[in-house]
């Protein structure tokens, strides 16, 4: 993660084709399921592609108006411990994941969410915490924790979550 | 009607039945083209009529069609009176035919479009299309669909897309975990194949113009990447892996590069990848979302949803300048742009106070018309002939698919599923 950012944006399209080795393709489990040859195969992944790090939740959500990446007052209020916790132990990492509701453009709301996870970002950049111990992810709509579609669960959907790796506890 | 469909496909496709997708009309049919559809004569009476459903069910769920479905084949001698009787009804032309029996499973199908008007002495029906096939029992279905196509385009002057196929995600919610599914289908819902299943969501497919590729945003490994997929093989490689968003592509229409959107400058922007010397170029700057990018026809300027005038719209880049301007201007929200094949209007996701719907804005006016009414719908995607557009809707918890014709006559829904279904995309004319 260091390396992208202190990289200019002149060598970025070297960079961003290095990143991206055939071998990332060939790890993935390529069994064909019940297809005739000569139609469409399938690629199944299995659990095994999912991270092996243990990750953890910080136990904070913070949650964000319609259309808005704003992080509230009472927000910022939760998010100092875990700053504190993270210049703490420098080796932990935190992984900010931006969400939104599940209403409209797929792709506008994964912008949404990383506006969001930025935003959250940006609070603990300012608090003091590292950008090397930061990573953030957009799920935009596509993981919501509340499956209704009322003005509560899209309220409950449009949030960052925040993971980390690494002890952080005191 | 689902008895018959299993019958259909019992018959027809050497592929178990799945759950079809029975379209229902939601909105009526008006002009639209009456025609008589007489099975085609064969000692084979099952397949024949199984043939002439698979023909009929086509032509009717375009809405464009009013088809009289005969229960048999014309006896030679009662046939000046059936045209005479049908022209007293109206109907404007028949399609007839034989279906002989090769042997080995094979059939030789001749088909006979004929104008039941425009006849002379000699002879009294205007024969409009004639043609004559050889197909295996397993490809009698496609053949049907090439036959509706041959009609369509007779009858309307537009290509049919029958022969079309379309491509989906399926999110299955009743395990313990959900599970994503990328998955293609004919366009009546036939022939399902799954292309990748994960644990991880899978976004935005897109079909290489070619039609034997999807390109396609998965989160395995717990972050978005862009892969291209071989849909032959199953064979893929990754297009993008950059950290943050890799999304939203988008192949140029003559397929030598793509699109996307990329959050390495900090802020979601549009980017061209030559997919041959896989360089990257910039192509919008600046601290808005950019995104959802969508080639005009002829490949010389992008249509993209940006927020940079304060809400999400529609902008257009034009490549060789590299300027962009506002295209959208109706209400505050108008995301999710696909342009018509003729490249004069966009279909568009707009949002006003009572929610979404799809609409079509006119490329030179700006001028908004909503083609369905508001409600929870997303993702448009329109047939390679600019007819139809067949979109994601919710039907109280259902995730599913709907279809509006352009001019807004026809709206059909396609059934439920046990899984949500989302993120339709069609395919170009095939093979």
């Amino acid at each position: 993660m260091k390396r992208w950012q202190q990289v200019g944006f002149g060598a970025l399209a070297v960079l961003v084709l290095a990143a991206c080795s055939s071998k990332e393709a060939t790890r993935s489990d390529n069994s064909t399921s019940d297809v005739p040859a000569g139609e469409v195969r399938a690629m199944v992944m299995g659990d095994g592609w999912s991270s092996a790090k243990a990750e953890a939740s910080v136990g904070v959500t913070v949650h964000f108006a319609f259309d808005d990446a704003t992080v509230t007052a009472a927000d910022r209020v939760l998010l100092r411990p875990l700053a504190n916790a993270l210049m703490a132990h420098t080796k932990a990492r935190l992984r900010i994941e931006g969400h939104a509701d599940t209403r409209g453009s797929r792709e506008y709301n994964v912008g949404l969410g990383w506006r969001r996870a930025k935003a959250v970002y940006a609070v603990l950049i300012a608090m003091g915490v590292s950008a090397s111990q930061m990573e953030m992810v957009s799920y935009g709509a596509e993981k919501p924790v509340a499956m209704g579609h009322d003005a509560a669960a899209h309220q409950q959907n449009r949030r960052v979550e925040l993971m980390h790796e690494g002890s952080i506890d005191a | 009607m689902r008895w018959q469909w299993l019958v259909l496909s019992a018959l027809i496709c050497f592929m178990p039945a799945h759950a079809v997708l029975d379209l229902s009309l939601t909105r009526g049919l008006l002009n639209a083209v009456p025609i008589v559809l007489v099975p085609f004569a064969s000692t084979d009476t099952e397949q024949a009529k199984a043939f002439a459903r698979v023909v009929q069910s086509d032509l009717v769920h375009s809405g464009c069609f009013d088809v009289q479905l005969e229960k048999s084949p014309l006896d030679e001698a009662a046939s000046p009176v059936m045209w005479q009787q049908w022209r007293a009804n109206k109907r404007n032309a028949v399609l007839s035919g034989r279906m002989e029996t090769l042997g080995d499973d094979r059939y030789r199908v001749t088909m006979h479009l004929d104008d039941l008007f425009g006849g002379t002495g000699h002879q009294p029906l205007r024969p409009l299309v004639t043609r004559s096939f050889e197909a295996s029992k397993q490809g009698l279905r496609a053949l049907a669909h090439h036959v509706s196509d041959m009609v369509h385009e007779q009858l309307t002057g537009d290509r049919g897309v029958y022969s079309t196929k379309v491509a989906y995600v399926m999110v299955d919610r009743h395990l313990k975990a959900p599970q994503y599914i990328l998955a293609v289908s004919d366009v009546d819902g036939y022939n399902e194949q799954v292309v990748l299943r994960s644990p991880e969501p899978i976004m935005s497919p897109t079909w290489r113009p070619d039609g034997k590729a999807l390109a396609y945003v998965s989160f395995e490994g717990k972050r978005g990447r862009l892969y291209e997929q071989d849909l032959a093989t199953g064979k893929r490689m990754v297009l993008s892996c950059a950290p943050g968003i890799n999304g939203a592509p988008a192949y140029a229409p003559d397929g030598q590069s793509m699109a996307l959107v990329l959050s390495v400058s900090g802020y979601p922007k549009l980017y061209s990848l030559n997919l041959h010397t896989r360089a990257l170029k910039q192509l919008t700057h600046g601290w808005s979302i950019d995104t959802e990018p969508a080639w005009a026809p002829d490949g010389r300027s992008l249509y993209f949803t940006s927020n940079r005038g304060g809400s999400p719209q529609i902008y257009r880049l034009d490549v060789t300048s590299g300027h962009s301007h506002r295209v959208s201007y109706a209400g505050r929200y108008n995301t999710s742009a696909k342009p018509l094949p003729d490249g004069r209007a966009l279909v568009v996701l707009h949002r006003d106070a009572q929610g979404y719907a799809v609409a079509l804005v006119d490329v030179p006016t700006g001028r908004l018309t909503p083609l369905t009414t508001l409600g929870d719908t997303q993702s448009p995607t329109v047939s390679p002939n600019g007819r139809m557009v067949l979109f994601a809707s919710r039907l109280g918890d259902r995730a599913l698919l709907e279809m509006v014709s352009v001019d807004g006559r026809v709206q059909m829904r396609l059934p439920a599923r046990a899984a949500d279904v989302q993120e339709p995309t069609w395919s170009p004319f095939l093979g």
